[in-house]
């Protein structure tokens, strides 16, 4: 009984202070879940720079909202491109 | 078999004609070790992201093919002894392919993959990347 009750005043905390539940704007979508014909491919820099940061840094999926199986594909086409010099490994410094 | 690509990147200098004879000889080596090519595409010259032997430009060569293991090795030593390769990089992309249904099945080789250097329009806003505009200046 003991535990049942609280539980309940623990849900209620929740909802009453709001602190655990932050709201966001949109959600991310990853993008090539979204759209299955798109693949990551070291071939097609243009789609990969859209991952990129300015300075040629590989964008974190918490912020690009890539999901894990895509990111890693991504990463390893991101590396092939900038083997082949499709992509910088560094541009230009601060 | 199985199936592979191999992108490789020649110096802006060799002329167009020598870069077509030399894209052959490659496909040539390919053909005389049992292997079959798919596709070889001349991407042609395009700016690259840095420096490479001095150049800021590049031509690049697409070639898809089936073979073995022993093709690859023989492909990348031919590109690895000649002076105009700059960078190549050969990919996996099937571990076992039945040889007669591959070579039946026309893949769709779009070209959109392979964006142009220059002379096209830019792609469908959205998709445009903030820095698309170094790539081909």
């Amino acid at each position: 009984m003991e535990r049942h009750r609280d539980r309940d005043r623990d849900r209620d905390r929740d909802d009453r202070g709001g602190m655990k539940r932050r709201s966001f704007g949109r959600r991310k979508a990853c993008r090539f879940c979204t759209d299955k014909e798109v693949k990551a491919d070291f071939k097609n820099p243009r789609l990969l720079s859209y991952f990129i940061t300015e300075r040629g840094r590989i964008i974190p999926r918490r912020i690009s909202g890539t999901c894990a199986l895509h990111q890693r594909d991504l990463t390893t086409a991101v590396k092939q491109a900038r083997i082949m010099a499709l992509l910088p490994f560094a541009s230009t410094q601060r | 078999m199985k199936e592979y690509e191999t992108l490789y990147l020649l110096s802006p200098d060799l002329p167009p004609e020598k870069a077509e004879e030399f894209s052959h000889k490659i496909s040539e080596l390919v053909k005389s070790h049992q292997g079959q090519v798919l596709t070889s595409f001349n991407w042609g010259k395009r700016r690259l992201a840095y420096r490479v032997g001095k150049s800021n430009q590049g031509v690049y060569i697409y070639l898809n093919y089936l073979g073995q293991g022993n093709l690859v090795a023989e492909v990348e030593r031919v590109l690895k002894y000649d002076d105009n390769v700059l960078k190549f990089l050969t990919v996996k992309l099937d571990d076992e392919v039945n040889v007669d249904e591959r070579l039946t099945q026309k893949r769709e080789f779009t070209l959109t993959s392979l964006d142009e250097p220059s002379d096209r329009p830019p792609a469908p806003a959205g998709q445009e990347p903030h820095r698309s505009q170094d790539y081909h200046r």
